[in-house]
């Protein structure tokens, strides 16, 4: 299917590799940049990643302006405004982003305010707002999920106000995302379960969405591939270097797909249902993705059933009749739920992830105003939200 | 020789009556909303979730119109003019181009397709945006013919045939021309 119109946009270089993180400084200086200011949280510094960025500065003649590690895990635009005069009074030219997706928001925070001047980034909320450019931003990334190295949108908190604010535009995407096995190496079996299962929701969600294109689904094609293979692999093995590199191309490629083409119902539950009953957000988007593909196939059936070939593989493809290939397609992302669950407990239901019942209501008044919503396939209605709400308690062997 | 003698600027052409067009659908649009958030429930519904006097504008770039309407108690919404300094609204559409804002407008383009191809971009508190784009969706369902409108959206908005009718009347011959 072509679209009669479409935008595409991925201007970041791929640096992918076992040491990666090693071209960090020639990649800088390429950009002209000399000085950058490092930010990260506690869980990578405490593990050691920092210092691996550190040390791939050996032997060059940059300064590093700064290593700011305590972002916490919900970015807020206090945090944004306070770096930024950092950043200003360190006299740094550019910025690294080292962490998951706090980190990275922050990070595109803060390079809007030191570029386009301010001290307070809440003016620039909105989409497709942003003038130009920003200076040279690099990523590393260290879990496989959230994709925001490859994503044009920013989620920041404002804690005075109590909500979150959305800054959408081509500009916030960084000059370079730096894949390197080591940096998710340590992650435990279950985060990373959580976090592969965000990113084949990513992957899916752009292939089904509205504003699919041909350039997105080749994205989502080799993103769905490389989860279906390595993340069963991964997680029984988790220092299995050349699989966790595949599940960060991977998740990287899924931020690709779905920062052109947009997620959908499964992330618009998968919100709500984060927000209302404290569940991390890749646990709340794998419990959904199998019954958001099957709420969507109504109107996709033809493209839920493409996307058996990539995750499944040639073979259950090929002996899968056509009619029923949809169908087989939520069949073995449950499979590969039901395989997590076993390999690691990630939660299969909002009842194993200790969601109350009670909740229900309030996730699906949540789901049907978040703006995931817009460019899903189906309309989802009150009434639907509440139906995939309630599924969502209940686990439905597959 | 090339000389800059020879090569003078080149003005922007001008599209007089998409334009016009434009001007005259964003004020249909604007008294529609005025006139039918008094009587719609489900309008209603959704505009009594946007914060108190929340002001929403919708303007086609650089200059080729605009609408603006604020919320005020009950659900209901006030057209505000053509005319409404944009500093002061809280969210404002932008409509990138006159071409795309006149498809937009005319309902050759449903608002989630004319997201999805870019056609707007916007400055300020985006959480509300689905419930905008609701409440746009169930106007253009008032406003145009069923058929046309079916072609807009995902799905249909949930209005009984005879609101749809004594509404739709009361907008054309009153609200709109009159804004009562
Ligand atoms: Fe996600």
């Amino acid at each position: 299917m072509l679209p009669d119109y479409y935008e595409f946009s991925f201007p970041v270089k791929i640096i992918s590799g076992m040491k990666a993180v090693n071209q960090l400084p020639g990649e800088m200086m390429a950009a002209n940049a000399r000085r950058p200011l490092i930010i990260t949280d506690q869980g990578v510094a405490k593990a050691g990643l920092a210092q691996l960025v550190l040390d791939a500065f050996a032997e060059t003649d940059l300064t590093i302006g700064g290593l700011y590690d305590q972002v916490p895990p919900e970015s807020s635009t206090l945090l944004v405004n306070e770096l930024a005069q950092l950043y200003r009074d360190k006299k740094c030219d550019c910025l690294v982003a080292v962490g998951g997706g706090s980190v990275i928001d922050t990070g595109k925070g803060v390079n809007i305010l030191v570029t386009h001047g301010g001290n307070d980034v809440r003016d620039y909320r909105g989409a497709e707002m942003l003038k130009g450019p920003l200076n040279p931003m690099f990523v590393i990334p260290t879990t496989s999920g959230t994709g925001s190295e490859a994503t044009n949108s920013a989620v920041i908190a404002d804690p005075e106000k109590g909500v979150k604010m959305l800054f959408v535009s081509e500009f916030l995407l960084p000059r370079a995302a730096i894949l390197d096995a080591r940096l998710t190496l340590t992650l435990p079996p279950k985060l990373t379960a959580a976090t592969a299962l965000d990113a084949l929701a990513h992957a899916m969600e752009a292939y089904l969405s509205i504003q699919k294109n041909p350039m997105s689904d080749a994205y989502t094609w080799q993103a769905v591939k490389l989860i279906g293979e390595y993340l069963p692999r991964v997680v029984r093995q988790p220092d299995d270097k050349e699989g966790r590199l595949a599940l960060a191309n991977a998740s990287t490629m899924a931020g690709t797909a779905f920062s052109n083409s947009m997620v959908g119902c499964v992330h618009s539950l998968g919100h709500a249902a984060g927000a209302v009953g404290h569940i991390p957000h890749g646990v709340a988007i794998g419990i959904f993705l199998p019954i958001g593909l099957a709420f969507n196939s109504q109107r996709r059936e033809s493209m839920v059933a493409e996307l058996l070939l990539p995750l499944a593989g040639p073979e259950v493809y090929s002996n899968t009749p056509a009619p029923k290939r949809a169908a087989r397609t939520v069949k073995a992302v449950r499979d590969l739920m039901d395989e997590l669950h076993t390999l690691t407990g990630l939660p299969r239901t909002l009842s194993e992830a200790g969601v109350d019942r009670e909740k229900a209501e309030a996730i699906a008044a949540l789901a049907i105003n978040d703006g995931s919503a817009m460019m899903n396939p189906v309309e989802l209605t009150l009434d639907d939200a509440r139906k995939l709400v309630e599924q969502a308690f209940e686990w439905q062997a597959a | 020789m090339i000389s800059k003698e020879n090569y003078p600027d080149i003005q922007p052409g001008k599209k007089p009556v998409k334009r016009a067009v434009n001007k005259t659908f964003l004020f249909v649009l604007g008294r529609a909303l005025q006139s039918l958030s008094k009587h719609d429930p489900l309008i209603q519904h959704e505009v009594q979730s946007w914060p108190e006097n929340f002001t929403l504008m919708m303007k086609v770039r650089p200059n080729g119109g605009s609408v603006a309407l604020t919320r005020t108690d009950g659900g209901r919404l006030i057209y505000r003019g053509a005319s409404f300094d944009e500093a002061k609204a809280d969210v404002v559409i932008f409509l990138k181009d006159v071409e795309g804002a006149f498809d937009l407008l005319t309902g050759q383009l449903g608002i989630d397709m004319g997201y999805a191809r870019h056609c707007m971009c916007a400055r300020g508190d985006l959480s509300n945006t689905v419930s905008v784009v609701r409440v746009l969706n169930i106007t253009q369902a008032y406003l145009f013919p069923r058929l046309l409108a079916r072609r807009l959206m995902k799905r249909l908005p949930p209005i009984p045939w005879g609101r749809r009718w004594g509404l739709r009347l009361k907008a054309y011959l009153l609200g709109i021309p009159f804004g009562i």
